[in-house]
């Protein structure tokens, strides 16, 4: 089963303050797309808003061409992952995983076992007794074992070591090549996870700076470094994200396709392009917007 | 793409959860009721000792159940609608068998030790098993319901909304003393310009019934499209 997920025009709003405005996108099916904004970007207020966890202030959502909200049908394929408090609850891993069973449809507990094998989880201990990087690692394991055409991890890697991390992150793609569905990743460790994106959603104070695919966004960055005059010269016109000097060597940071013959000129000029990491681009986008 | 209802399934869990959580509460009270038999404390039989327990311990599972159960189903992709129907159903079947449970114990005492015997009027099962039982569970989920108005109106409005929320349901347990000639009677006599002692019981069957349906509805109301809080 396969669900793509389409936000037309949503807005949010809490009293006056507004959390997300006018945001539209499309998800395919089968692709993993990285979230990425600063801290009160939106993100999690979006993903509420894919997990029917709340409604749009204004503009409609569509998962599978249905309105999720109170959908008996699109509501049990959409996984919410997100770093939940469960200091408060009593009952072991376990049975947390038995729950998840009863209820999501694609569940496979032979997986789900695996996985916790994987992390180290210890069945019969009562969740509020894990640490938190443990809790976090049941519920991505609850999270990949549903198998739910879109399954959403919002910063669900927290108090996770880096280990386990990695361990999340090579499972999370062996088990999306055998099962493809719509994933969701919402983080702030932009370089450690960039690997994983399809595509990249870059969110900034509730408005959405860009939606694009990974590769192209990346194509699209470029860091042009020499003799400051060359530099200022060759990147008049082009989007400049950010500049640095150091004597007379300047970097800048440009956004934008950079055709082949503009590149044979930089060479030319003895003019080094360079590439631009996603971390670097998200950071000079989303402060530009300052 | 069919609909799969959850409702039976939200209601079996519930059922299941809480029957296991009155199964300690029972042994408690009846713990409670052999030391007092013990130290000849103990003037009635022990439905009638139950029933004030139980009104405690319903209203307390009311409380604090009822929102963090609403969060864990929906994060499990059950509707707002379904777990609403679960729970309520769940409810009901809960304060019948906790009525049963403690009615068959309470039979068993009469049958094979000497029981003291100061009951309500209408807790007398010497009088109408049926009709104690049936005060009796009545009674009980008034109070689980009851809470769950607090625990929805805090969950869905915080302070100090949630406090109307209490008041509200501080209301539903005076109409159902005031149906029940429960332990406020005395005081509301004389405060209300009526007797309510002269309550026929078919209207305090009816009176119980609308008043929960109306409580429900306002549950309902107040959860169709409510906000899940994320911890």
């Amino acid at each position: 089963m396969r669900l793509g997920v389409e936000v037309n025009g949503v807005t949010l709003k809490h009293g006056a303050f507004e959390a997300l405005h006018n945001i539209s996108f499309r998800l395919e099916s089968g692709k993993i797309c990285g979230l990425v904004g600063r801290n009160g970007a939106g993100k999690t207020s979006l993903l509420s808003l894919l997990a029917s966890f709340r409604e749009p202030t204004a503009g409609s959502i569509r998962i599978g061409g249905e309105d999720p909200f109170e959908n008996a049908r699109i509501m049990p394929h959409v996984t919410f992952v997100y770093a939940e408090d469960l200091r408060g609850e009593t009952e072991n891993v376990q049975g947390m995983l038995e729950a998840a069973k009863r209820y999501r449809p694609h569940f496979d507990s032979g997986y789900a076992e695996e996985l916790a094998q994987r992390f180290e989880l210890p069945m019969n201990k009562p969740v509020h007794e894990l640490s938190r990087g443990m809790q976090s690692a049941l519920n991505v394991t609850i999270g990949l074992a549903s198998r739910s055409p879109v399954t959403i991890f919002d910063e669900a890697y927290l108090g996770m070591d880096a280990p386990t991390r990695e361990l999340f992150y090579r499972e999370l793609l062996d088990d999306q090549a055998r099962h493809p569905r719509t994933v969701i990743l919402s983080t702030h460790l932009v370089s450690e996870m960039d690997y994983l994106f399809d595509e990249v959603i870059i969110l900034h104070k509730g408005k959405l700076v860009l939606h694009e695919d990974y590769e192209d966004l990346i194509s699209k960055g470029a860091s042009v470094t020499g003799p400051s005059k060359a530099v200022d010269e060759f990147v008049k016109g082009m989007k400049q994200l950010h500049a640095q000097q150091l004597g007379d060597t300047k970097s800048v940071v440009v956004y934008g396709k950079i055709a082949d013959e503009t590149r044979l000129a930089a060479r030319e000029r003895q003019l080094d392009i360079g590439p631009v990491s996603l971390q670097d681009l998200f950071i000079h986008l989303t402060s530009e917007e300052e | 793409m069919k609909a799969k209802s959850n409702i039976p399934k939200v209601a079996f869990d519930l059922f299941a959860l809480q029957l296991a959580w009155s199964f300690w509460f029972m042994v408690f009270v009846l713990l409670a009721y052999l030391v007092m038999l013990a130290i000849g404390s103990a003037h009635s039989d022990f439905l009638n000792f139950a029933y004030r327990p139980a009104k405690g311990y319903m209203l307390v599972i009311g409380i604090s159940s009822a929102s963090s159960f609403l969060t864990f189903y929906v994060k499990h992709g059950v509707t707002r609608r379904d777990c609403f129907a679960g729970s309520a159903i769940a409810s009901v079947l809960h304060a019948a068998t906790l009525a049963a449970i403690l009615g068959i114990g309470t039979g068993l005492q009469y049958l094979l030790f000497q029981t003291p015997s100061q009951a309500s009027a209408l807790l007398d099962v010497r009088e109408s098993w049926l009709s104690a039982l049936l005060i009796f569970g009545i009674n009980i989920l008034t109070y689980y319901i009851a809470g769950w108005l607090i625990s929805v109106g805090f969950y869905r409005n915080g302070w100090p909304l949630g406090i109307g929320f209490i008041a509200l349901a501080l209301l539903i347990v005076a109409a159902a003393n005031i149906f029940w000639e429960s332990e406020l009677q005395g005081r509301l006599s004389r405060l209300l310009p009526l007797d309510p002692s002269g309550i026929p019981p078919h209207i305090s069957y009816l009176g119980t019934i609308v008043m929960l349906g109306l409580a429900l509805a306002i549950i309902r109301l107040c959860t169709r499209r409510i906000v899940i809080r994320m911890k």
